[in-house]
């Protein structure tokens, strides 16, 4: 009897405390919607948690719970003035993170069935060559995205592998290949119409 | 609770993080503030009537429209029709703002009444000697196009409105604005439109609302996702 009343004594501090956090969370939300930045930066802060733990139980590919969290907190971002003060956070949040999830594996499933690896993609000595398309290839590759040159001058010009330049970048291997894969998307689209 | 304050307050153990937190918090611009969903509705409503009665004043409505809606079918349907189109305007509103989504038994009501409205026609109208479905489009053509565009100008409002919030399903937002919206098109239309024969109301008037509702979902696909972007 008595451990049983020290239990749920223990279930409603515990309780109150996920009531009270909640409620704070909820009060920098309203600040986070009138662009307080420290408000949003303390916020982040304390949910990354919360929220890399949701998705690390949703995400079966450990590889992958970096960038689905990434896309997660992106998401929250873009979604964050549809968020209600009158009404409790919990389920915003978690419909927001779900459904940035669900998206994030939906886009990763159809990218993966159209992967193209990257070792079997064309190696930069076959176009260095060339001097001619040297140039091109040099002005084509300016032209793409900070995040996608760098992936493929990581990979291709300095000959770093997937782990090494995911390394260097601060990122997983699987983003790496997806980043490496738009690249050479662009490039050879790039390339293709120059020649035309 | 000792351990459950550490975990809450314990910092996520990636790089990318704080790079990341700082990227946002530079974006942390003030938002927008969404329009409660009551808000939303009621005002929906307010104009899709005020278009209604516009179109009505246009066209003219049937000539014993207030002896009509006094004999059950007439009244029925068009009740239906209305409360199909409230229903569907909610449920669009709600799949657009995360953490509102209503539940089963609120779609189930409103694919009931939906059915209902699609059913009463066969039940209640005038029923034709021989049924030729194509004859009665080619001949309600006038009524099905006042019925899609008089539709047309409440899915553009509700477009508008959902297109501020941020579905996560935009197939499934975009569809129910056009059942709610081209509802309101059928209602226009059968108010104005004195005949209330089975296949003239089928393909003339309900028809424009089903293919309305196809396109809507479509372009909702696209137009309602570009929030994510």
């Amino acid at each position: 009897m008595k451990s049983s009343r020290l239990g749920s004594s223990t279930a409603s501090k515990k309780d109150s405390w996920d009531h009270l956090q909640w409620e704070s969370w909820s009060l920098l939300m309203v600040k986070i919607q009138s662009g307080d930045q420290e408000a949003y930066r303390q916020f982040l802060n304390e949910i990354g948690p919360l929220l890399f733990n949701y998705v690390r139980r949703r995400v079966f590919n450990p590889e992958m719970v970096p960038d689905v969290y990434q896309e997660v907190l992106l998401t929250l971002h873009k979604a964050r003035f549809t968020y209600e003060p009158s009404r409790p956070l919990g389920p915003w949040l978690f419909t927001v993170a779900r459904n940035s999830i669900l998206d994030a594996l939906g886009r990763n499933r159809k990218f993966a069935e159209r992967e193209v690896p990257t070792e079997t993609l064309p190696e930069s000595g076959e176009v260095e060559n060339d001097g001619s398309l040297g140039d091109e290839l040099h002005q084509a590759l300016n032209s793409l995205s900070p995040i996608h040159r760098e992936a493929i001058e990581l990979l291709k010009l300095r000959g770093l592998s997937l782990e090494e330049a995911a390394k260097e970048l601060n990122i997983s291997v699987a983003a790496l290949k997806v980043r490496a894969h738009r690249g050479y998307e662009q490039l050879r689209k790039l390339l293709t119409e120059k020649k035309k | 609770m000792k351990t459950h304050t550490t975990a809450k307050t314990k910092q996520t153990p990636l790089a990318f993080h704080e790079r990341l937190v700082d990227q946002m918090v530079q974006d942390a611009k003030p938002a927008s503030v969404l329009i409660r969903p009551v808000v939303q509705w009621v005002l929906w409503l307010a104009a899709s009537l005020l278009v209604m009665a516009f179109f009505w004043m246009r066209m003219g409505v049937q000539a014993n429209v207030s002896q009509v809606m006094k004999q059950m079918p007439p009244l029925l349907f068009i009740l239906s029709a209305f409360a199909g189109a409230s229903l569907a305007a909610w449920e669009a509103i709600a799949s657009s703002i995360p953490g509102r989504q209503t539940g089963k038994a609120y779609r189930v009501l409103a694919v009931l009444v939906l059915m209902a409205l699609a059913s009463i026609p066969f039940i209640f109208f005038n029923q034709p000697g021989s049924l030729d479905l194509g004859k009665a489009l080619s001949n309600g053509m006038g009524c099905a196009e006042g019925a899609a565009f008089s539709g047309l100008i409440p899915w553009i409002f509700m477009g508008w409105m959902l297109s501020r919030n941020a579905t996560f399903h935009p197939w499934w937002t975009g569809l129910w604005s056009g059942v709610s919206a081209f509802l309101m098109g059928t209602i226009t239309i059968q108010i104005h439109c004195p005949s209330w024969d089975m296949d003239h109301v089928l393909m003339a008037h309900l028809l424009p609302a089903a293919v309305g509702t196809m396109v809507a979902s479509l372009l909702g696909a696209f137009w309602f996702a570009r929030w994510k972007k």
